[in-house]
């Protein structure tokens, strides 16, 4: 646990945030708050609504009730490009037209910084240039995405996502199509990005990544939080066996915590 | 568990009968029976529905005048049946081999094939009409083989009908470029004909639709029976012993027979394949034994009754059949499908 | 290829194709005669009057009416995230048809005001093939499905077509080379009054670029790039249509630029950003322009319908991309 944390500034809070489809609640009187400087995990089975808590906290969906707040002032009262400025978003579809090149894509990110006359400014470039070195895309920079694998391609949404330069990022599951190399280089680089102040936010599927990497898990269950705070302190056999309803014994590795089904372990 | 009663026979005979299509199939009938008597009896001249049982019962002398009249108008009914019928199965049958339920023969270029080979019969080389019908097979074959060969290793149920779909767009447009080389009022002529017009329908063409259908409807009735497999796509279909490839080039070429006299005699009806495979599937579920007849009666019932419509009810303006169903057919489609898809 | 090169040769191949334009024809015109007629008019030379009353006006009707379906076609595949949408396929064509149709034997309009008609039949036509694309797919979304309901709607909207005028089939005697897009000798009078709306329409997709190119990452990502999705969505349609309907007006409905020029642009120099659009925009007066030497000469003297001659080239087409595009999701 890095002690700064602590003392961060929280930029990021939801109040009281209630959502549903039709009749059925899929987010309940969640209450968070998140500071810059800190990388947390979002973990839960299928369907337990964490997708749908980060697209509320990217305004992408409004909550029926409760109030986001982005540096104490509303979600909702930001145009969507100031918002992007403020907080990029890696979605879960990982869609790209085929003939689009690389550099254009990962150009994207910068789309909020622009204005209707300035485009392609040093800065821009400057961003661009350090994104892509940072998710190793530079040799990619002139293919096109139709070329590229499923790896590759998210590497690059990654680099778009960077280029943003906003203050909060939201991952959703950013591991997704990646190889176990990429998977981890992926996840240091969401660590080095909150390590530099930045607020990063991120589902994940895997509670091995999770614990290895972030500095804090919010364990989610049929659309609550039922756990929140330091690996250790939330991966637990006990919390395991309510969530996902199989008894596991926590086996740890240095910050990693690994769960397995008892009945393998003898 | 399906309700159904057995017919037993000795022990030769054992049929289990669900309930529920074969009450349907009696309902449709019996409506069917109805519209077609309504259909002999109105007209630009309505006659009284004594005449007409007068006239059909074959013991009983009709008056000049009605027969007169019907001579007229059987013709018309009767394609307009069995246009329905054959239309309608070749739909189920296109439905069932793309695993898809938006297939028609008019979508997947099997209707244009046919319309092209009888356009450039008639309008390059003077073909008679009792070879057109040919035509529009060979038309039809050809178009269904190559549409089967560019989609054969397609996996997905809807390239079929894509390939077909561009298929049919290339072969509309060489209709087109031989449509317009005779002056508005021929182009008009085809381009009612293009749609569907049971306007000029003759006893020949009544014969002629009869024959076929004679051969082809029990036909798709005995195939009904093998095609379950091919519901649940090729490789699971080859899985449980079919063999889906030949069955389904099988069943498509026979899609195409089905419309070959259709599209020589009316034109090809857009969308009654589609709709008719729909509302049967909602009457009576998935099963090919069972959604095929019922199908070959919504079909004729639909295009008896648009048909009937057209003719009777903008007088003194006549609407072409084909017209009506793509139009009518196709909005009430598509308002029942949204009305359906909220309620659930 | 880069974007550079690129437009540089879709340049080229523009005005090698008017020069080629202008001087073949039922008669071929020498490059010098051409040259005299353009800047050296003589009206009382009757060679000079074919290549400016005939050819040029033609000429400029074609480029026109290319560049505007081809963008409109960029645009829509564009926002729709789908390769095989154009105002053809979806039944923008047929729908503005229809309308004008309706325009034409109820209310007797005529010329300008038939516009208004076509532009609501355009917009009528969208609306009914995403109704029925949207019953179609059951809520996958499934490009395909979108297709399938424009073809539906094309069906719908020409049965209407035909209906109409199969009540007073010689009302409409002089409509038919519009009925299956021809380019007329006097298609130049609409455009005189039309042209702005292409204009205008081609500026601001240059405007809006950017944001179009955002929505095809898709509709969350572009959100939180900071694009609004559903307004730039509205924007583009808003712009498409008309677009597409303007081309309508002055020739008929010629179909499939709207969707082959994107596809050529694509596979050239990929579809992003402005020099994308406008490859794209000349690529398709390019495609248009060279779709009515074919008419003209190809079975000189007698004249094919543009219209046809497009419909059987981008049918083939059609089933070029369609075939090609299965067989990549298939491997």
């Amino acid at each position: 646990m890095k002690a700064g944390v602590e003392n961060a500034q929280t930029v990021l809070t939801l109040e009281d945030v209630t959502f549903g489809y039709g009749g059925n609640a899929v987010l309940d009187t969640i209450s968070l708050a998140f500071r810059s400087g800190e990388f947390v995990a979002i973990v839960g089975p299928n369907g337990c609504g964490k997708s749908t808590l980060l697209k509320i906290m990217a305004g992408l969906l409004s909550p029926g009730h409760g109030a986001i707040k982005l540096d104490d002032r509303p979600v909702s009262s930001f145009s969507r490009k100031n918002l992007a400025r403020h907080m990029a978003m890696l979605a879960q579809s990982n869609e790209a037209p085929a003939g689009m090149v690389v550099c254009d894509l990962v150009g994207m990110g910068r789309f909020a910084h622009e204005g209707w006359l300035s485009r392609g400014t040093a800065r821009d470039i400057a961003h661009i240039d350090a994104a892509m070195q940072t998710m190793a895309v530079t040799d990619l920079a002139d293919r096109r995405v139709g070329e590229l694998s499923g790896g590759q391609l998210q590497r690059c949404r990654m680099a778009m996502a960077l280029a943003q330069d906003a203050n909060i990022l939201l991952l959703d599951e950013p591991t997704n199509h990646l190889d176990l190399k990429h998977q981890y280089a992926l996840l240091e680089t969401a660590r080095m990005q909150a390590a530099t102040g930045r607020a990063v936010i991120a589902v994940l599927h895997d509670l091995t990544h999770a614990s290895l990497f972030a500095d804090r898990i919010i364990l989610m269950d049929g659309g609550k939080v039922l756990a929140d705070g330091a690996p250790a302190d939330v991966l637990t056999p006990e919390n395991i066996a309510a969530v996902y309803g199989i008894v596991t014994v926590a086996k740890t590795f240095g910050r990693a915590i690994v769960h397995l089904p008892e009945s393998a372990v003898e | 568990m399906r309700r159904q009663f057995t017919l037993r026979l000795g022990s030769a005979i054992h049929l289990p009968i669900d309930l529920r299509p074969a009450l349907v199939l009696a309902a449709l009938s019996i409506l069917l029976c109805i519209s077609t008597l309504h259909a002999l009896q109105l007209g630009s001249t309505a006659l009284s529905m004594d005449d007409v049982i007068r006239w059909l019962m074959p013991w009983q002398d009709a008056d000049a005048e009605t027969s007169a009249i019907m001579l007229l108008r059987w013709p018309r009914v009767t394609v307009a049946i069995l246009a329905g019928a054959m239309i309608a199965t070749s739909g189920y049958l296109l439905q069932v081999v793309s695993r898809n339920g938006l297939a028609d023969p008019g979508l997947l270029g099997i209707s244009q094939g046919g319309m092209a080979a009888v356009v450039i019969g008639a309008a390059v080389f003077g073909l008679p009409p009792a070879w057109l019908a040919w035509a529009s097979l060979a038309g039809g074959f050809a178009t269904a083989l190559i549409v089967m060969t560019l989609a054969w290793r397609l996996s997905s149920s809807t390239g079929l009908i894509l390939v077909g779909l561009a298929v049919g767009i290339v072969l509309g447009a060489a209709i087109e470029i031989i449509m317009v080389r005779g002056g508005i009022l021929q182009f008009a002529r085809w381009l009612a004909w293009s749609h569907g017009s049971l306007t000029s329908v003759s006893a020949g063409n009544a014969g002629m639709v009869a024959l076929w259908a004679a051969v082809l409807l029990p036909l798709s009735l005995i195939a009904s029976g093998q095609m379950m497999p091919l519901l649940l796509g090729h490789e699971q279909a080859a899985g449980i012993g079919a063999s889906p490839r030949r069955l389904s080039l099988l069943l498509t070429l026979m899609a195409a027979a089905l419309v070959a006299p259709i599209v020589a005699a009316v034109g090809p009806i857009s969308f009654l394949g589609l709709i008719a495979g729909h509302i049967a599937r909602a009457l009576v579920g998935e099963r090919p034994v069972a959604v095929m007849p019922v199908a070959m009666l919504c079909g004729a019932l639909i295009l008896q009754i648009a048909d009937t419509v057209g003719r009777t009810l903008f007088l003194p303006v006549i609407v072409p059949a084909g017209i009506l169903v793509s139009i009518a057919g196709v909005l009430a489609f598509l308002i029942a499908a949204r009305l359906s898809r909220s309620s659930r | 290829m880069k974007a550079g090169p690129g437009l540089v040769l879709v340049t080229m191949a523009f005005f090698l194709l008017c020069g080629l334009h202008l001087t073949a024809g039922a008669r071929f015109s020498a490059p010098a005669l051409v040259f005299d007629a353009l800047f050296d008019h003589d009206p009382r030379n009757y060679q000079h009057v074919v290549v400016i009353k005939q050819r040029l006006t033609r000429l400029v009707v074609a480029g026109y009416v290319g560049a505007v379906l081809a963008v409109s076609g960029l645009l829509l595949q564009k926002i729709l995230r789908n390769d095989l949408v154009s105002p053809s396929t979806l039944g923008i064509n047929s729908g503005a048809v229809a309308f004008v149709i309706f325009g034409i034997y109820l209310f007797g309009l005529n010329g300008a005001a038939l516009f208004w008609p076509a532009l609501i039949g355009g917009f009528a036509a969208v609306a009914v093939a995403f109704l029925a694309a949207g019953l179609v797919s059951r809520g996958r979304r499934d490009p395909l499905s979108l297709i399938l309901g424009g073809a539906m709607t094309a069906t719908l909207f020409s049965s209407a077509t035909t209906f109409v005028i199969s009540l007073d089939p010689d009302r409409f005697g002089n409509l038919m080379g519009w009925l299956v897009g021809d380019i007329g000798n006097f298609d130049y009078l609409p455009l005189a009054w039309l042209w702005p709306v292409g204009v205008t329409g081609i500026g601001f997709a240059l405007v809006l670029c950017r944001q179009i190119d955002l929505l095809t990452l898709g509709t969350e990502q572009a959100a939180t790039l900071g694009a609004d999705p559903r307004l730039v969505r509205a924007g583009t349609l808003a712009l498409a249509i008309p677009l597409a309907i303007s081309a309508v007006c002055v020739v008929g409905p010629i179909g499939f630029v709207g969707l082959v020029a994107p596809h050529i642009t694509r596979l050239l120099i990929g579809e992003t950003g402005r020099p994308a659009l406008g490859f794209c925009t000349l690529c398709g007066a390019v495609i248009v322009i060279a779709a009515d030497i074919a008419a003209r000469t190809l079975l000189a003297p007698q004249l094919l319908q543009v219209g046809t001659v497009m419909a059987l080239c981008g049918g083939i087409a059609f089933l070029v991309i369609v075939v090609a595009t299965l067989r990549r999701r298939a491997a």
